[in-house]
């Protein structure tokens, strides 16, 4: 007789769960009743996409950034004034763009990651405070405060279409990234990651390059963020440097990723799909007054307090006690190891 | 062409904001020192004691320096209260990361809360007898500003004091140089890191008061002084509460004199540059001495 | 042959010189070891050597290359291994992962390669097997008692098959059972051409396992040669009785 545990963690089980989550993912824009709610279906997969980006550096090395959105908005302002000041097409732009933000990812990346632990942190919210400083004030680049308007992909889309398009393109976007989270965590490249995190100085010891991996994973998840901003531009329309290099979406990044569970694959995913729609909701409802923020923090606070390993794992745990027990390794006893070593005690 | 008159007046306003950075500086230095957090909150208790005093100010008509009387026990009192409600419940395995988290959150709740119940507009005080300038080596030095810097001054000086003189400060600089070796001569390292943690929530609430006479402020602001606290805090050298007083006077100074010449953003992003700078050729800060350390 | 070789090499904390001018030879083919009173530097001297800290001055030549300066992953590339004395492996990874992470100079295919790469994973459990946590491949090393951490840790720096193997304290908190057992190992894979530098206060251990000991006492050696000269020589006395 299987019990619920084995029923429920049965391969077939989880695959069947995730087709019909990709379905329902893709199902959604024209099953959402109005133009607010596929509005609102976009934004949330952009944060999805932004959370799991995030989790290649944060979920892997262990590194927290908080000014991951300097690389947004990099993207976003970038993909914008190639297609304005160089006439470029969208496609190419976003392409382009993505390629500066990797360069300046390494560029940055090269002295940040001197910086260890909590120093990392504060480097990464200067980083994101220095571009909005810029981003405000390079006027005749930027359009400073009053922001950026950012031509569409095409004269004749209306405002459903172009939600519907930005949210299968932002999904397409989810896909690849999740799809490179999945290959780097079975890869060597990752277990080297993951040794940074454990013990950064032991792993260099063991021949791990740490710094070159540290770079190379940063470019990579700012490469999904710039792509993501780019996009972002293209759909919104306007950029506001306030919001684009804003350390409150940085926030929500981690936020996200944290709550979900920044060592499995979904987790990011979980945490947005729980966030977003709380934000979004926050906003349109106190929007005037600052609520939202308090409630990120409120947040934050709760998960870092009470929950710092995210839900995910939580679950998992929660699953495991319906299982069979297994028995730690430690509960083998004296007389089975002696059985199968010569060791005399 | 920038005058020599103009840059000399630049660099006394830079000095004298400096002062104010040393003071919360030396606060920051102090809680990494005590818990060996990054308390990211910093400045936005630093705003919550400047909308504090400007309430206060406000509806008593009390002089915003005497207001100190009630904001710094108060502040103090608060830091013991965060430091052993919140702070001493993480877990010491991940703690620098998840203690900027949790200081982050605080200061989004702080930020959000200021917003919420007393808006985006700026804020300022004005006191009449601070209003002028005093006129000194050819420039005109402004007695509010004066004043904050004295104050921040003698402030520091009294931290500098306790520290080294009372048998409290001993205390102290022994929990931060080695806990168990400090339990096991008796100290009670819990109660010592409360009241370190209450005396840099302290030196915020007088900063907080400084800061409502001198600068307008609104609830955003937090951010531009975590920057530059933080780089001032790299520059000097993480430990060295002297190394980050001299880091923030001279990181000030240049501030005032790019302001002049440059103009506000890049007086801001100078602190970026340095930090950036300081990253690449000499992680463990400049001014730190021996005990400086990389976090 | 000199496997290791260090000339004048000097590191100060503040005011105290950890280590002071030290040149120490170390012979390819022994089983060498480092002893000295607690503080002589000889921990100090390991992160040198090994590049965790750049020295003051001096150099490190190992197998012939000046490795002066250079990161510590360059450094085991060069076929340098060492394990703490705080023993210390990743504790939230497996056992089997925490093998895998040990590289040698990898080609950019083999990183993006999937960790069950046969040739390594069978070289992982080869060792695995040899130190005899075969069967908790799949448990988190942190599951592990300090005995079996203690072998992982040696067995996962032997996977980047490093010909210099430096062992700070192996015997340290590990039961008469356990000593045996390291000894054993490091017997076997020195029969194989390994070299080894072995820093312990144990000094039956030592006597027993080394063929060449150096003395260290304030930051420099003072006395070089077989454990038996080493024992009679009087200077050794002096720097552990202060004499």
């Amino acid at each position: 007789m299987p019990n619920a545990s084995d029923v429920v963690n049965s391969p077939v089980a989880r695959r069947a769960a995730l087709a019909v989550a990709a379905l329902a993912l893709l199902a959604y824009p024209w099953g959402a009743p109005n133009s607010y709610l596929r509005y609102a279906g976009v934004l949330v997969v952009m944060y999805a996409v932004l959370a799991t980006s995030w989790n290649l550096v944060g979920g892997f090395t262990g590194y927290v950034s908080l000014g991951h959105a300097a690389f947004f908005g990099l993207g976003a302002y970038g993909t914008g004034l190639l297609i304005i000041d160089l006439g470029m097409n969208h496609l190419v732009a976003l392409g382009l763009s993505a390629v500066g933000v990797a360069a300046f990812a390494v560029v940055v990346g090269l002295a940040a990651v001197r910086a260890r632990g909590a120093s990392f942190v504060i480097v990464s919210i200067a980083l994101v405070a220095m571009m909005a400083l810029i981003a405000q004030d390079a006027r005749e680049l930027t359009g400073g405060s009053s922001g950026l308007r950012v031509p569409a992909i095409s004269p004749d889309l209306d405002r459903t279409s172009n939600h519907v398009l930005f949210y299968y393109l932002f999904a397409a976007l989810l896909f690849l990234a999740l799809g490179t989270w999945w290959f780097i965590d079975r890869s060597r490249f990752g277990a080297g990651l993951k040794a940074i995190r454990e013990d950064e100085d032991k792993a260099e010891a063991l021949g791990v390059p740490t710094t070159a991996y540290k770079v190379a994973i940063l470019a990579l998840s700012a490469v999904f963020t710039g792509v993501a901003g780019g996009l972002y531009g293209m759909w919104f329309g306007n950029l506001d440097p306030i919001f684009v290099f804003s350390i409150i979406v940085g926030a929500n990044m981690v936020l996200m990723a944290l709550l979900g569970g920044v060592r499995h694959l979904f987790g990011p995913v979980l945490g947005a799909l729980i966030v977003a729609p709380a934000g979004e909701y926050f906003l349109t409802r106190f929007g005037e007054t600052q609520l939202h923020i308090v409630l990120s923090g409120f947040l934050l606070a709760v998960v870092v307090l009470f929950m710092p390993d995210g839900i995910i794992p939580a679950v998992q745990s929660l699953l495991r006690r319906f299982g069979p027990a297994s028995s730690s390794i430690r509960e083998e006893t004296q007389q089975q190891i002696r059985d199968r070593h010569e060791v005399t005690t | 062409m920038v005058s020599g008159g103009l840059l000399a007046q630049g660099l006394a306003l830079g000095i004298l904001s400096g002062g104010l950075y040393a003071l919360l500086a030396s606060g920051l230095t102090l809680y990494f020192g005590v818990m060996r957090i990054v308390m990211v909150a910093h400045p936005a208790f630093l705003f919550l004691a400047a909308y504090t005093t400007y309430f206060l100010h406000r509806v008593t008509g009390v002089d915003p320096l005497v207001t100190v009387v009630v904001t710094v026990p108060l502040f103090f009192v608060l830091g013991i209260g965060v430091q052993r409600l919140l702070v001493s419940r993480l877990a010491p395995e991940n703690l620098a990361m998840m203690s900027v988290l949790l200081t982050f959150a605080l200061a989004l709740l702080i930020e959000g809360g200021l917003g919420v119940v007393a808006t985006g507009s700026y804020r300022s005080i004005t006191v009449e007898y601070a209003t002028s300038a005093l006129r000194a080596f050819g420039v005109a030095l402004p007695i509010d500003k004066l004043i904050g810097f004295g104050i921040a001054a003698a402030t520091f000086v009294l931290i500098f004091l306790i520290l080294r003189v009372t048998r409290f400060g001993t205390a102290l600089r022994a929990t931060i140089q080695h806990p168990t070796a400090a339990t096991l001569v008796g100290i009670d390292t819990i109660k010592v890191r409360g009241i370190g943690f209450g005396i840099g929530l302290a030196t915020a609430a007088i900063g907080g008061a400084v800061l409502a006479i001198v600068d307008p402020f609104f609830p955003a602001a937090h951010w531009d002084y975590i920057g530059k606290l933080m780089a001032i805090i790299v520059v000097g050298g993480l430990g060295s509460v002297q190394g980050a007083a001299l880091a923030a006077l001279l990181l000030g100074a240049i501030e005032g004199v790019v302001q002049v010449t440059g103009g506000a953003t890049w007086a801001g992003l100078i602190f970026y540059g340095f930090l950036f700078a300081t990253l690449m050729l000499r992680p463990q800060g400049f001014f730190g001495g021996r005990l400086a350390e990389r976090f | 042959m000199t496997v290791l070789e260090t000339r004048d090499l000097t590191k100060a904390f503040g005011g105290v010189r950890a280590v002071d001018g030290a040149s120490v030879d170390i012979l390819d083919g022994l089983v060498n070891g480092l002893i000295g009173p607690n503080g002589s530097g000889k921990t100090t001297f390991f992160n040198l050597v090994t590049g965790m800290i750049r020295p003051d001055d001096g150099t490190v030549t190992v197998h012939g290359r000046d490795v002066t300066g250079w990161s510590p992953h360059r450094i085991a590339h060069v076929g340098l291994g060492r394990t703490f004395q705080l023993c210390r492996v990743f504790p939230r990874l497996t056992v089997l992962d925490n093998m895998l992470v040990a590289l040698r100079r990898t080609r950019l295919r083999e990183l993006v390669g999937g960790l069950g790469n046969r040739a390594d994973t069978d070289r992982a459990r080869m060792w695995l097997t040899r130190v005899g946590l075969d069967h908790l491949e799949r448990g988190e090393a942190r599951d592990l008692s300090f005995g079996q951490q203690k072998l992982l840790e040696l067995a996962a720096v032997l996977m980047a098959e490093p010909s210099l193997i430096l062992l700070d304290e192996p015997a340290g908190g590990v039961n008469p059972a356990l000593i045996e057992r390291i000894a054993g190992l490091v017997r076997d894979l020195n029969g194989e051409g390994r070299t080894f530098l072995v820093v312990e206060h144990n000094m039956d251990l030592v006597m027993s396992l080394c063929d060449h000991v150096v003395v260290f006492d304030r930051g420099k050696p003072i006395v070089a040669g077989t454990p038996a000269e080493v024992q009679r020589d009087e200077r050794v006395l002096e720097a552990y009785l202060g004499v």
